[in-house]
């Protein structure tokens, strides 16, 4: 045999290798490479004051009084700058109500750029009890210099088979080696479910990533745990001791039966035993004329002005309706809940809509996950029209719900049937009119109407009652002056609308000099100032639904004056017209008027188009802003 | 006849019957009695309150509490009932029931409903605190709350004040009742008690002594910006114990210089030297050729190589780590690192003390010097052969400064004899120092590029020194970007630096700005000041004042800003030319002109602290408000 066919299948031997390491990998505890143990700055960020080398995980399950599973940690951070020492506190959250979970095994030890080791003692590891369900482990590891790499590896023994742990890739600092690797047993099938925006691989039941970017709360996002790189687990289907094939929750038919037996859940909608006594207290003063949409609107609007949120979402409702009736709080199931029941008394047809809410994460119509329901509509079909509703809010007229609830689709629960259905967008409508004069003091006064329609309805509405609307108007109208008296208000529900009337005092002036007068018109709007302040955005902008604003801000000119300048129109709009702008001025008859619309069309904007939507508002409040010039008549 | 007779006696009967069950000593929560004078300015009014501390040895005292309040609206503070409670408090007779307003009960609640956390205290990786909390919150108003509990404490250190009234609260009556052993010797001072008292002394058996309290129709004080610190405005009475017992060691808080040696009692034992330790004083005072350079090459060695983790167990809230755990395991928290360091100098020389003082706002560091009653949070060292100070958890202060919450406050010398109270250093307007240079050139195109350099000692250069140690550059110019008026459209530089022996941060950047003004036809009005605005609060009530009021801030704030206009621009008109003011609370000049091309803005700004009284309110608003209309002024150019 030739050299060159040994050199070339020595070659391919070697190719085949290189190849595999550089995907599974394998650590052994202590036994750091030299390149780890002399790193002063992760190549891939060198701003990055940590960075997670390897992250080993492996989840084993086993059959031992009922189905357990193992999760095997082990894991290496290298502390590159002072920022980064904080990590050397470590805390392992993990269930003890019922002994559902253990941690066992956990060894930490902190070793230096030359070698050398502090191992983590007894007396650096503390165990918490933070809630009624949950504790804490925490290590305090000793000796954390820059240049340290610590090590830790833990057991966890969990008993929640049905809903194993998710493994995040990502973190809040860069990952250079992320893996997990999945061995469940025969005969039990789990959906696994890889979210976020970097490659994960999987390979013979492993899960990998590698050279992640840190990963960085920002504003204007549902959650970051949604943008997170991670595996999801839930059991799909097990054979249970009879041998027969048993599918678990892998349907959202599978759940809403599930839903439909839970005490908690069916019983407290279809069961009208539940709000007999409420019933009985409000029957008298319902619209039971034959109208529904009024009766419908009757019910709704008595449990909300009676009930209040506690501000906690829930899928099932701990109480039944006549408790939290009586009670007077309840959860957004309770409540919600109470609502659906009450109505199918009064022979409406009402449904429960199961979703979750927007900064839980989003509901995801393709897997059936109850990790992923978290929160409880109210649906009733009028005129063969389907109306969500949710009794969150006492302020919130019926038909409209929460910003929360806008999810893109919900599951509609029919006792034991569930169907997917579209949660349509909404819009967050206002319109203001404001009329400017100067008065005898030389201070700006004027009179603000406005009109509030859709998702806007409800803040105003709550202001009015609860008599904060004067620090919301003061507040709205700082720009203009940090001195403002409001009288005369007074607001009404229309047909649809909410509308609003006040007049205001500033304690501010026109600027002037001796034959000009200088009049500002940018009294109020929601873009008065740009709300994108970062420089740059990794995320898409998620607004939720639309927005549309029109102000019409209007003054006399005064007797002595005349308009020396007005400003320009304009209209502004961005590619595809997610955002857009038109501002138009006149002056008949000595009454000067600006007609600003701003709207919102599209609630969800790409990271890409980022930069253009950030320079658009930029000019909208350059515009918002605009002067108008007066001068003194030549005498 | 007969039937009428009966009927008789049965009405009899019924009428008796009714009489014996009509409850005379039932309690009435209908708000209606409540009298409206009570309701002015009222967030919620106490019906009944009664507290009583009765000390009953050396190592216990209980706390018997019981109050029923009335809420009338939304408010998060008093609908959140929440029970502090750790290794040396224990917590019986939980109760709560709620009412409406018309005075009948809506609900009991039990200790199983209170939901039981673990304290997150800011600052401890670990801590025996806790706390119970439970919510009542509900969608009518008014409604009212009635809590009753005891507390059993396992040690006289700290006996709780009573707390007569807070900001909002009005009360209808309250009772408070402080029972102790002669021996205990228990002593109390009452602040800011309404003319309207009653107290009552009495000795109930001999050897034990009772004072009680008595309050009636106390009308709700309002809160308001700049008020005096808490312990100056609402009514409480403190109290002390003068023989106390604290795990095992024995103290009193009868003067500064007893409660000073207790805490050097307490961790006496915690200060033993390893021959490491030892050798490694050697190894860093080596090369020192005084006593400064000893102290300056220790702290540095503890600045750079420990970290703060704090864990607060039983007595570990006030007895530290031994010295030795700290120097083998590179980590402590302030008690811990501060006798470490303590121990160091002393191994190379040097006598220094720990100093307990209250971190933070300063209106909560404020302490009455002539009642020793120990409200502490953190501790310090203090070298009196230098007059030095040394915060010893910072990782990069220099030697002797403390840091804007540790300045201007009492501190406790902790001695084993004559420990007393001494003032840290107080930071003012020669040390609070803001001092900016900006160019801005103005482009036609709206891109205008800003030449930006700022200066900051004292106490607002402690965050950039914060940030450039453990912050990303993203983080960075997020911080940076935060305290400026408008975002900037890119950065072309970015350079912060703090020096490493002086309280002094700098920040050099360039970057484009858009909006500096706004155009209309061919007039263009100019923003003075578009990035760094001081824009001071303002306030507009419309009664007057009626209490004192209290500035904190003491700075000097320069401001210079350079436009550079294309050429062809013309001033139409100019906001100032030069106005300076001088009063109480400060002093500013301001002053704008153009230079050929070139439009200037400057601002020297000096605030100055005090306590004024009300009527006086006013005219500081109104000097504020001059300034602030000052720098929104704008120039009007015409352009070409």
């Amino acid at each position: 045999m030739n050299t060159k066919k040994i050199y070339l299948l020595a070659l391919v031997l070697l190719q085949c290798l290189c190849l595999k390491a550089q995907d599974i990998k394998k650590i052994s505890w202590g036994k750091i490479p030299q390149e780890d143990l002399s790193m002063t700055v992760y190549p891939l960020d060198s701003a990055a004051e940590a960075v997670v080398l390897d992250d080993i995980g492996e989840m084993f399950f086993y059959f031992g009084n009922g189905v357990r599973y193992t999760l095997t940690s082990h894991k290496r951070i290298k502390i590159l700058k002072e920022g980064g020492i904080e990590r050397g506190n470590i805390f392992i959250n993990y269930y003890f109500e019922k002994n559902s979970e253990n941690i066992k095994g956990l060894k930490a030890q902190v070793i230096a750029p030359d070698g050398t080791v502090t191992k983590v003692k007894d007396e650096n590891i503390f165990d918490e009890k933070i809630s009624e369900s949950q504790a804490q482990k925490k290590v305090a590891c000793p000796n954390v210099q820059v240049g340290s790499i610590i090590e830790i590896s833990f057991k966890i023994e969990s008993d929640r088979w049905t809903l194993p742990r998710d493994w995040y890739f990502q973190s809040d600092i860069p990952v250079r080696h992320s893996q997990v690797e999945f061995i469940p047993i025969e005969d039990v099938t789990y959906i696994k479910q890889t979210k976020g925006f970097v490659p994960i691989i999987e390979k013979n039941g492993f899960f990998i990533s590698t050279n992640l970017p840190a990963m960085k709360e920002e504003p204007y996002i549902s959650t970051i745990d949604d943008y997170k790189a991670k595996v999801t687990f839930q059991l799909h289907a097990y054979i249970n001791s009879k041998g027969v094939y048993t599918p678990y929750l892998a349907e959202w038919k599978l759940i809403s039966e599930l839903l439909h037996e839970s005490f908690k859940f069916g019983h407290r909608i279809y069961n009208d035993g539940q709000v007999s006594d409420t019933w009985d207290l409000i029957k008298n003063d319902l619209n039971l004329t034959g109208d529904t949409l009024a009766l419908a609107t009757s019910i709704y609007n008595k449990v909300i002005t009676h009930v209040k949120w506690d501000e906690k979402y829930s899928l099932f409702a701990d109480r039944e309706g006549d408790e939290v009736y009586k009670a007077q709080t309840g959860t957004s199931a309770e409540i919600n809940a109470l609502i659906i029941n009450l109505m199918r008394k009064a022979n409406l047809d009402a449904h429960p809509v199961v979703t979750n809410p927007r900064s839980f994460g989003r509901f995801n119509a393709t897997y059936p996950m109850l990790d992923n329901l978290g929160h409880v509509l109210g649906s009733v079909v009028i005129g063969g029209k389907r109306i969500l509703f949710d009794g969150t809010n006492q302020y919130r007229p019926f038909g409209i719900v929460d910003e929360e609830d806008l999810t893109t689709d919900a599951l509609l629960i029919n006792k034991k049937e569930a169907k997917i259905i579209p949660v349509e967008v909404q819009n967050e409508s206002e319109s203001h009119s404001i009329e400017l004069s100067l008065n005898a003091e030389g201070q700006i006064t004027g009179t603000i109407s406005s009109k509030y329609r859709f998702l806007s309805i409800e803040d105003e509405a709550e202001a009015k009652e609860n008599k904060s609307f004067e620090t919301r108007w003061k507040s709205r109208l700082e720009k203009l002056s940090d001195n403002i008296t409001i009288s005369d208000y007074e607001a009404s529900f229309g047909e649809g609308d909410f509308k609003s009337k006040f007049k205001f005092i500033a304690a501010a002036e026109f600027d002037q000099t001796e034959d000009m007068l200088y009049v500002p018109t940018g009294i109020y709007s929601q873009f008065l100032t740009n709300p994108f302040k970062l420089v740059d955005r990794k995320f898409p902008i998620d607004f939720g639904h639309q927005i549309s604003e029109t102000v019409i801000t209007s003054f006399d000119v005064p007797e002595d004056y005349v308009v020396e300048a007005l400003p320009a129109n304009l209209n502004l709009s961005t590619t595809n017209k997610e955002v857009t702008y038109n501002m138009a001025c006149s002056n008949l008859n000595k009454k000067v008027q600006i007609v600003r619309r701003t709207n919102i069309l599209s609630p969800y904007i790409l990271p890409t188009e980022y930069g253009a939507v950030r320079g658009i508002f930029d000019k909208i409040e350059v515009k918002n802003n605009d002067i108008i010039v007066l001068k003194k008549k030549a005498e | 006849m007969k039937r009428n007779l009966l009927l008789l006696k049965v009405t009899l009967c019924l009428f008796i019957l009714t009489i014996l069950s009509y409850d005379t000593t039932a309690q009435d929560w209908n708000v209606m009695h409540i009298p409206d004078t009570l309701k002015k300015d009222a967030t919620i009014v106490t019906r009944m309150k009664q507290e009583k501390i009765e000390v009953m040895g050396k190592d216990k005292f209980t706390w018997t509490f019981r109050k029923v309040f009335t809420i009338f609206s939304e408010n998060e503070h008093w609908e959140e009932t929440g029970l502090y409670y750790n290794s040396f408090i224990k917590i019986n007779n939980l109760k709560l029931t709620t009412y409406d307003a018309s005075g009948l009960k809506i609900k009991d609640y039990g200790k199983k409903d209170f939901k039981d956390y673990s304290v997150f205290d800011g600052s401890s990786i670990h801590s025996d605190g806790r706390q119970l909390t439970l919510s009542t919150q509900r969608s009518e108003y008014p409604y009212t709350v009635e809590l009753s509990y005891t507390l059993e404490f396992a040690s006289n250190l700290y006996i709780p004040n009573f707390r007569i009234q807070q900001y909002g609260e009005a009360v209808e009556s309250s009772n408070y009742e402080l029972v102790f052993p002669k021996d205990a010797a228990v002593t109390f001072k009452s602040y800011n008690l309404p003319l309207s008292l009653d107290s009552i002394y009495s000795e109930v058996e001999p050897g034990k002594l009772k004072f009680a309290w008595n309050f009636k129709d106390l009308y709700a004080i309002k809160g308001s910006a700049y008020t005096l610190p808490n312990d100056l405005v609402l009514p409480h009475i403190s109290c002390i114990s003068s023989n106390f017992t604290f795990g095992k060691t024995k103290g009193s808080s009868q003067s500064w210089e007893h409660y000073s040696k207790f805490i050097y009692d307490l961790n006496a034992t915690q200060g033993e030297v390893t021959p490491e330790m030892s050798q490694l004083v050697k190894d860093l005072t080596q090369n020192a050729s005084s006593e400064l350079e000893k102290i300056e090459a220790i702290y540095q060695y503890v600045k750079s190589k420990m970290r703060y983790v704090a864990v607060t167990l039983e007595i570990g809230g006030l007895q530290s780590f031994e010295a030795s755990f700290v120097h083998k395991n590179f980590y402590g928290d302030c008690k811990a690192l501060t006798n470490y360091t303590k121990v160091l100098l002393k191994e190379a020389g040097i006598e220094s003390y720990g100093a307990l003082i209250y971190r933070g706002d300063k209106k909560q560091a404020y302490l009455d010097t002539t009642f020793s009653d120990a409200r502490f949070n953190h501790i310090v060292l203090y070298v009196p052969s230098q007059d030095l100070w040394l915060e010893c958890t910072s990782k990069s202060y220099p030697a002797g400064y403390l840091g804007s919450d540790n300045e201007d406050r009492f501190a406790l010398l902790v001695k084993e004899k004559g420990g007393g109270l001494i003032k840290t250093k107080a930071y003012d307007e020669n040390i609070n120092i803001q001092d900016i240079d900006i160019t801005i050139q103005v482009n036609d195109d709206g891109m205008h590029e800003v030449t930006y350099i700022k200066t900051l000692h004292g106490e607002d250069h402690e965050d950039f020194r914060y940030y450039v140690d453990n912050a990303d550059r993203e983080q960075l110019e997020k911080y940076f970007v935060r305290n400026l008026d408008q975002t900037p459209i890119k950065f072309s530089s970015l350079d912060i630096q703090y020096e490493k022996d002086k309280p002094i941060s700098t920040v050099k950047a360039k970057f484009y700005i858009s909006k500096i003004g706004t155009q209309t036809g061919n007039r263009f009005f100019l923003n003075s000041n578009p990035i760094e605005k001081l824009n001071f609060f303002t306030d507009n009530a419309k009664e007057e004042r009626k209490g004192p009021f209290y500035l904190q801030n003491h700075s000097t704030n320069k401001l210079k800003i350079t436009y550079i206009l294309p050429p062809g621009y013309q001033m139409e008109s100019k906001p100032i030319q030069t106005s300076a003011k001088k009063s109480d609370f400060g002093k500013f000049e301001v002053s704008s002109a153009m230079e050929e091309n070139k439009y200037v803005f400057t601002r020297d700004f000096v605030t100055k602290p005090g306590i004024f009284e009300g009527n006086r309110y006013k005219e500081m608003m109104d000097f504020r408000k001059e300034y602030n209309k000052l720098e929104s002024s704008k120039a009007v150019f015409i352009k070409p």
